[in-house]
């Protein structure tokens, strides 16, 4: 068994808001090995984000526990706060409103390696260039503006920010949704490589299932602030169980006219994550429930190896010991 | 009755060239293009961001703003009239009645201090022979036809999620039964399961309504679900144009290929590679000699960069600008 680079435990974050207070995550408990990648999938609005910046500590969680290596980050102290934050990265989803747009790429760059004593003088300057060497961005644009650069390279230069402090693990938050087909092959495939070169771990945050499934190891899907299902990658796509998960993958449009369609269209909207009702959070909409879920709250359990589920008729039907 | 008119398509725009005259040069944002849409066919339009497809829209509705931008040459007849020529008056009675248009964000499409009914109420007042009461049962009809509770018509659009407001527009769209719908990125903003529900929406209506659809957007897998033709934009013109099967099947122009090979599939392989289009985009106002898309294409010849090739059909109704289609090709 490989390690856990990062566990989270019953974590929840609520907000509090006019009206009551606002689940964003609520009792999710997730793990990731080192060197591998979890894809978190959800629609808008699911939580996924919120876990992210929660797990990174941009956002102090309600209650639950962050193991990072086996410590418990939300007991860091000053010190090693600083020091987790620059083990632990983040690429954001917008590259058009992520950068100052009065710094060039030189000072967008350098500006992690600056503000962390990593290095001096002109030794910034070779780090600078050697991570856009790493991320693909050709020298002469060192001295651009981001208003200069297509979305594409944008991005990498996100990711170079990213990169500067070493990290070991870096959540990307809907990395290549503003981009355009192309461009965003290139920014997967760059991802892909830098994980194979240098070993990062990923918490990989998409509502794009396509996207999901070509750069993850493992696949967690939320809905409304919970963790309904999450297994091995191939598993997941292969033998979908949570009825959410299904109508998820049923809904994305293919390009191959002869896949088999099955479309499960979903009544109504997600329900709002202020003070949610007991039960099951999906069952307003499920075709599938029973009496059961709407009096109670379904637990993740294991249905087979590795694959777990949320639902209490996906846990029934189960044979898995 | 089907009759002899019904031949000629709906839409037919020939040659169009919009320019855009900036500061830092003059944009090329669409050149030369041509497209035809017959009744209750729909097109999709593909391209990725700047290919033109929003400015062709807008050209078509005569909502170029001017300066800085500029039709500058080129035809679009719509049911045999040309709408280059039509006054102010004529125009502003087809948009929004003869050709209506679902924008791609709710969220700033609609207007925020009037309630829905109103908006729709609007509508059709402006665009329709029907008067008084017959207006809200009209309007109240079109709710339902969505998928709206008409209780809900006094509500305002910040009372509705991203997938109500757009269904809201779809209903202002259709409701004086337009001979051709426009829909600009229609589901971009929306999630995937809400997004399922807006284009079975769409589909749906278009069979009721008896529309004509140009639905503009960059997502391949939308087109498949909705569209009887596609066209595929690159740099301000067509790069191929075909019925939906074919062109999925055996895409000829090598930008197609690219995107096809681009998008990562349910099916692909985790951890696989993506076939990337090496390069970027041309710069709209340096466009480079010849084909747009030579400077990228991996199987440019020196002709290719002085003299863009045109449409040539390949196949019967497969049309693709290209001197080297690739014919061995197949998804």
């Amino acid at each position: 068994m490989s390690v856990d680079l990062l566990e989270v435990r019953n974590l929840k974050k609520y907000f509090s808001v006019h009206g009551g207070s606002l689940h964003a995550v609520d009792d999710v408990s997730l793990s990731i090995p080192k060197g591998s990648t979890l894809g978190l999938v959800g629609e808008s609005g699911c939580g996924k984000s919120t876990l992210g910046r929660v797990v990174l500590g941009l956002l102090e969680a309600t209650s639950g526990e962050i193991l990072f290596g086996g410590e418990n980050t939300l007991a860091f102290t000053k010190d090693r706060l600083s020091k987790f934050h620059q083990e632990a990265q983040i690429v954001f989803q917008d590259p058009f409103s992520s950068l100052n747009p009065r710094m060039s790429v030189y000072q967008l760059i350098a500006e992690p390696l600056l503000i962390n004593r990593v290095c001096r003088g002109a030794e910034v300057e070779a780090r600078v260039k050697k991570l856009m060497d790493t991320v693909g961005l050709a020298e002469r644009l060192i001295t651009s503006f981001p208003h200069e650069l297509d979305g594409g390279r944008r991005q990498r230069i996100g990711v170079a920010r990213a990169l500067a402090l070493n990290p070991d693990f870096i959540v990307l938050d809907e990395p290549v949704s503003a981009l355009d087909v192309s461009i965003q092959a290139q920014i997967l495939n760059l991802l892909s490589d830098l994980k194979k070169d240098h070993g990062y771990t990923y918490l990989f945050i998409s509502h794009n299932l396509s996207v999901v499934r070509y750069v993850s190891d493992e696949v967690a899907v939320m809905y409304l602030g919970q963790v309904v299902e999450k297994s091995d990658n191939r598993e997941l796509f292969k033998n979908p169980m949570h009825p959410y998960t299904k109508a998820l993958l049923s809904a994305v449009p293919v390009i191959d006219l002869d896949r088999p369609r099955n479309r499960i269209i979903l009544e109504g909207d997600v329900p709002s994550p202020i003070d949610p009702p007991p039960g099951c959070r999906f069952s307003p909409r499920c075709a599938a429930k029973g009496d059961r879920c709407a009096m109670e709250s379904p637990k993740l359990v294991e249905v087979g190896s590795g694959h777990f589920v949320a639902c209490h008729m996906a846990i029934a039907a189960s044979c898995y010991p | 009755m089907p009759d002899l008119t019904n031949n000629a398509p709906l839409l037919d725009i020939r040659d169009l060239a919009v320019q855009f005259n900036t500061d830092s040069g003059v944009v090329h944002a669409v050149n030369g293009l041509n497209l035809s849409i017959h009744r209750g066919k729909s097109l999709g339009l593909v391209g990725e961001t700047g290919a033109g497809k929003t400015t062709t829209a807008l050209a078509l509705l005569r909502l170029i703003q001017s300066p800085p931008g500029e039709i500058k040459s080129g035809s679009m007849f719509f049911d045999g009239t040309d709408v280059l020529k039509m006054t102010e008056t004529e125009l502003r009675s087809m948009r929004g009645g003869r050709i209506a248009m679902i924008f791609q964000d709710p969220m700033t499409s609609l207007n925020p201090i009037m309630t829905i009914e109103e908006q729709i109420v609007e509508m059709i007042s402006l665009h329709s022979g029907l008067r008084g009461n017959e207006v809200t049962t009209r309007a109240r009809e079109m709710m339902t036809l969505v998928g709206i509770r008409p209780e809900r018509g006094r509500d305002y659009p910040h009372q509705f999620s991203g997938g109500m407001r757009q269904r809201v527009g779809i209903a202002i769209a259709l409701a004086c039964e337009p001979a051709l719908l426009i829909a600009d990125e229609p589901t971009t903003a929306l999630d995937v399961t809400i997004q399922a529900q807006v284009v079975d929406l769409i589909r749906n209506l278009q069979k009721v309504v008896n529309t004509s659809l140009l639905l503009i957007t960059h997502d391949l897998g939308i087109v498949a679900e909705i569209c009887d033709d596609v066209a595929i934009m690159y740099a301000g013109r067509l790069v191929e144009y075909a019925p939906l099967r074919p062109l999925y099947k055996r895409p000829m122009h090598p930008y197609t290929q690219g995107l096809f090979n681009a998008v990562p599939s349910l099916d692909s392989e985790p951890g696989g590679r993506l076939t990337v289009i090496q390069g970027l985009m041309p710069d709209p106002t340096d466009l480079p000699q010849g084909c747009g898309f030579s400077p990228r294409c991996p199987a440019a010849q020196d002709i290719c960069r002085s003299v863009a090739c045109g449409m040539k059909e390949y196949e019967p109704g497969h049309f693709v600008d290209c001197y080297f289609p690739n014919h061995a090709w197949e998804v």
